[in-house]
This record gives C-alpha cells, structure tokens and sequence, in this order.
C-alpha cells in the first residue's frame, strides 16, 4: 500500500536538524514532568498540545511523542529514589527500584530502569512499525457497520477493563458519549445542547475538556490535600563504590528473557485499547517473578523486578499507537491526546491515514527511531540534573501548570469561553474522580462520540433502518458478539461483595 | 459521615438521565426528518443508558466513602480563586491578572519563601509571554 519512495521520503523528512530539535526537546519535557510525582507526561501533552498550533505537523506530533517517550523513563526516578512513582505505571518499578536504592545503588537502578525501557520501548516500535501497515489495509476493508461494532467492542473493553466496576465504566463511558453530542448533529447539522451559544456549534473543544479533567482537576486536588509546604526529598546517596554506580553488560545481558518477555506483554497489552502500561508493567513483574527460581528476592532488590516492570510499561507506549493509526481508535490517553494533535493539523486518523498521508506517518517513525535513542542519551546525562529540577516546590510547579494551561487552552480553542468549559470540566473530573468513576474512559468515550454517531447513522442507511439485516455482516456479528463474550467474563470474574473503603 | 455513596451516585445518574430524556433533549434538540437518525436519536439512547446503569449501581451492593469536606471545600475554593482569575483576565489582560492569581493561589497553598513566590508570580507570566509572544508569535488572553 505504502510504496518505498514514500518511507523514504518519510523519514528523510524525519531525521532534520529542526526535528530532530523538536524531539530532544520533547525527551527533555517529557523525563522532567515524568520525573516530578503528580505532574507526569500525560498531563503534559495535554499542556503542551496548544503550543504546537504554529508549527508543522511532523515536528508538532515529534515533539509529542518525544514528550510520550521521555515520560516513560521519567516515572521511574522518584519511584526509585523516593519510593514516590512519579507515573502510576512506575508504581511496580519501585517495588524493587526503591529497596535497591536503599541498598546504595540507586544510580544503578535509574540506569537498569532506563536501559529497560529504551529496550521495551524499541521492541514496540518495531512491531508497530511492520504491522501497522498491512493492519491498516485490513483495517480499509470494513463498512460502517465493522466500524460501529468495533466501536461498540471497543467501549466494552474500556468500560470492563478500566477502573474497578464495570456499570461505573459504562456510565463514564455514556457520560463522554453524551458530551460529545454538544455541538451540530452530524447528519443534519442542527444545533444540538448549545444553549444559545454558537461557539459550542462545533462540539466542546478536545483541548478545553483534556485539560479540564486531566490537568486542573488532578492540580487543584493535589492543592486542597497537600497538608503544609513540602519539597520533594531526593537525596542521590551511593557507597562510593562504582560497581554499584553503573550497569555492567552481565548484568543488562541477565535480564534480556526478563526485558523481552515485558515487552511482548506491554506491546500486547499496549494494542489493546483501555488496558494501559500501568496493568502491563503490573503483570510483567508477577509473571517474572512466578518464573524466577528467586522469587523470595522479589520486592527486597532484584534487578529483574525493575527490568520487568519497566521494559513492560515503556513497550505500551508505541504499541499504543497500532489502534490509533490503523482504525483511529485511541488506545490511551495520550494516545486521544496524540490523536487529537493530528486533527488540529488538519489529520484524521484512521487506515486512511497510511494512503492520505503515507509519508507523515513514516516520518513519525522516524522521529519515534529518534526519540528512542535521545532517551537513552538524555537520560543518561539528565539523571541528576532532574533531580536537581523535580525539587522546585509544588506551590511553584502547580501554578505554573495552571497558567500554562489557561494560556494553552485559550490558543487552542478559541478565547476565554473555552477556559471556562476547561473550568466547568475540571469540576467534572473531580466528582469523578471522588466517586471513581473514570475520567480516561470519559475522554476516550468523547474523542470517538462523533464517529460512533456517524457510524450509526451510516449502519442505518446502509441496512435500510433495518437493524437485524446485521446478520448480513459477519465481523460485525462477530465483534458484538465478542464484545458480549467479554462482558459477561468481566461479570463472572467481579467480585459481587465489594470491601468497604474509607 | 459515611454514605453508601454508589448508590447515591446511582441515583442521581439515574435522575439526570431522566431529566435529559424528558426535559432538557425535548427543549434543546430541534426536531428534524432528514437523515437516516433523528438529532435526538443517540442522545435519547444514551440518555436511557445512563438511566438503566444508574438504576444498576443504585441496587447494587457498592463502596461507602468517607466524606472529606474540608478537601471539597479546598477544591471549591481554588476554582474559584481560578474562575475569578479568569473573569479578570477577560477583562484586564492575562499579563496583569496572573501575578495576582498566582500569589493568591501560592499563599493559599502555604508558600512564604519570597524567591519561590516572585518566580511564581513574575518569573512563571514572564516565560509564557516570551513563548507565546516572542517565540510563537500568538496573542494571550
């Protein structure tokens, strides 16, 4: 589908000086915010999201990705060092990274994590760079009616899969739905939920809504519990001894079944949408420490407990992308963020997107080839550096982020009105995140609201009106039918009598 | 205090779910022929959706949580700080206003030391309108 000269031109286009400067700097953000707990890269795409307006697509979505990728490496520093994951998907790193530390080998283990995740993360990219492709054309083969029964499987699995119920899922996923019905209705373009006011005509901004969920309702939370001013705590203290200073080859060598078997696990879980590195990295470090013939030194300063983990949650991060380029369905939220970047430039994703814009997506690879070996070299020279930076204060950190996010919003969107629906989101995020119901459902459920509408609308026309002629298509059948199979082992595996909290 | 809050939060899921199917989508969607599906059509469905789930997690035997009142009101209290911020800038300019808003946010918060307060309030307005005016070539608020 995609001819050679188009690779080719791809990532020529990809590996320039200005790109390539786009990315570094991307690295750089991404380690940084990752590294300072409470912040992380997801939060900071979002932020960084509107700042790309004026530049060109490729170096915008570089720049993007590299933020994705250095956020990868970022997590684990203060999961290691102060026992404080800086991403939730670190949380397993410092099971073994933080007793390690303690043990004088924290830079030992920073480097372990980091050599990890580059490894899981290159694993990834590969795989989503031979199979996004051929997916894609397979992808090219489904009708309206494919696209709204995938639509359907993919709900089903973010409600079952995300989060602790799956009715809570539902209803996150229902209210996003129900968001994304704000604005012109796609088939008769009437106003629909705007209340007199035309600049909703065009839906609720993306920006406005990912900003208001993710970022100011996690800050404005972190404000009201924070209990008294507090610096982060980092102290990088080693035995002097330089073994325990570095990685030897043995030792990169020992983990290599380790790194590959959280690789496999991260690009698989990482493919499906809704499930997320944090799952991955999770169930990376159970089955190596179930392989191990040590498992009693899991948890007290195992290197391969850091291996797993990070190796697993790095490899979600391209493996993320596989639905997003192939059927346009985000994986992650930063995947809808990513998704959401290309839209402003004028991309719609999906598996038109390999023949519409074939060498954009090749340089996106290319820039992802990049940004992998940045990582491994920024990281290397930035550890103590970000560690140096992660100890500026909250109180300054948070409004910063709160000033960025007012600025970038209001570029991106529009003006003040759209800070004000980011507001009126912020709100929303809080509720629910109180109760739990969740926000990463929500804005995956109102990123893909107005295609499953229009797939709808398509279904019915196509069928007539006549929804049992679905019989007609047998991938469409199938995927219900999935989806319903899926459900009911979600059902079966919950549990009915569900502990009291608090 | 403690409440069942699911069930609470069934219920009101369930009400808002009604309240959109009878009262808001009736005054707020126009009525069209054309087309395969009505405007109407998805919302509706979503609308008894939401409905039938609420009802679920009302019945459903769910989590009690803690109310943590002072945390709410916290919240409460920086949105607003925020959305006055906002109102502010709207009519005085972001470069005026955010000084402002990130002292009163940052003294809130509990911040005393005077080189973390100026970097806040004049150092952090200063970069956004370097990057935004002088390197993006964009307007601020």
């Amino acid at each position: 589908m995609v001819d050679l000269d188009t690779i080719l031109a791809g990532l020529s286009d990809a590996f320039t000086l200005w790109n390539l400067c786009f990315v570094i700097f991307g690295v750089v953000l991404g380690q940084l915010v990752a590294a300072i707990p409470g912040i992380g890269p997801v939060m900071a795409i979002a932020i960084a999201i509107p700042f790309t307006f004026g530049l060109d697509p490729l170096p915008a979505i570089a720049f993007l990705v590299g933020v994705c990728k250095g956020g990868t490496v970022g997590g684990a520093i203060p999961a290691i060092l102060i026992n404080t994951p800086g991403t939730p998907d670190s949380a397993a790193t410092a099971l073994d990274g933080h007793p390690l530390a303690r043990q004088g080998k924290p830079l030992k283990a920073t480097k372990l994590a980091l050599f990890s995740s580059v490894t899981g993360d290159t694993f990834s990219d590969i795989v989503l760079i031979t199979v996004s492709a051929p997916l894609a054309i397979l992808a090219l083969r489904m009708g309206p009616v494919e696209v709204f029964a995938l639509m359907v499987f993919a709900f089903a699995v973010l409600s079952g899969l995300i989060g602790k119920s799956l009715i809570k899922g539902a209803i996150a996923a229902a209210l996003g739905l129900l968001a994304a019905m704000i604005g012109a209705d796609p088939e008769n373009a009437s106003p629909r939920l705007i209340f007199g006011h035309f600049e909703l005509f065009d839906g609720l901004p993306l920006p406005a809504v990912a900003l208001g969920m993710l970022a100011i309702s996690e800050i404005v939370t972190r404000l009201a519990r924070n209990k008294g001013i507090s610096d982060a705590a980092i102290n990088l203290s080693d035995d002097g001894d330089p073994a325990n200073q570095r990685v030897s080859w043995a030792e990169y060598w020992s983990c290599r079944y380790t790194m590959l078997r959280g690789a496999i696990i991260g690009t698989l879980l990482g493919a499906t949408p809704g499930i997320g590195s944090t799952a991955a990295a999770f169930m990376s470090y159970s089955s190596t420490k179930a392989a191990s013939k040590d498992p009693e030194s899991f948890g007290k300063g195992n290197i391969h407990g850091v291996a797993a983990t990070e190796s697993a949650n790095s490899a979600v991060v391209g493996a993320n992308l596989i639905p997003l380029l192939t059927l346009g369905i985000p994986g992650s939220v930063s995947a809808a963020l990513i998704i959401s970047a290309f839209m402003i430039h004028g991309i719609q994703p999906g598996p038109m997107l390999f023949k519409e814009q074939g060498r954009l997506i090749y340089g996106l690879f290319g820039a992802m080839v990049m940004a992998n070996f940045l990582n491994l070299w920024i990281g290397q020279i930035g550890l103590r550096l970000w560690i140096k930076v992660i100890s500026a204060p909250q109180s300054f950190i948070y409004i910063s982020a709160i000033m960025l996010c007012i600025v970038g919003v209001s570029m991106a969107a529009g003006g003040m009105f759209s800070v004000v629906i980011m507001l009126i989101f912020a709100m929303l995020g809080y509720i629910m995140n109180r109760y739990e119901f969740s926000i990463v459902i929500f804005i995956i459920s109102f990123f893909l609201g107005p295609r499953f509408e229009i797939s709808i609308a398509q279904s019915t026309s196509l069928m007539s009106g006549d929804w049992t002629k679905i019989i007609e298509y047998p991938i469409a059948v199938a995927l219900l039918a999935l989806s319903i199979l899926m459900l009911f082992l979600i059902l079966r595996r919950s549990n009915p009598t569900t502990p009291a909290k608090g | 205090m403690i409440l069942q809050t699911d069930r609470i939060a069934g219920l009101l899921i369930a009400t808002l779910g009604l309240v959109l199917l009878f009262v808001v989508f009736p005054f707020a969607i126009e009525d069209m022929d054309d087309g395969s599906i009505k405007p109407d059509t998805v919302p509706n469905a979503i609308a008894a959706f939401l409905v039938v789930c609420g009802i679920l997690l009302a019945i459903k035997r769910g989590v009690r949580t803690k109310r943590d009142t002072r945390e709410l009101i916290l919240v409460l209290l920086y949105l607003a700080i925020i959305a006055a911020g906002l109102f502010a800038i709207s009519h005085l300019g972001f470069l005026i206003v955010s000084p402002f808003l990130a002292l009163a946010i940052m003294l809130i918060f509990g911040e005393r030391r005077p080189i973390w307060l100026g970097l806040g309030c004049v150092g952090m307005p200063a970069i956004i309108w370097f990057l935004v005016i002088q390197v993006l070539e964009r307007s601020l608020p």
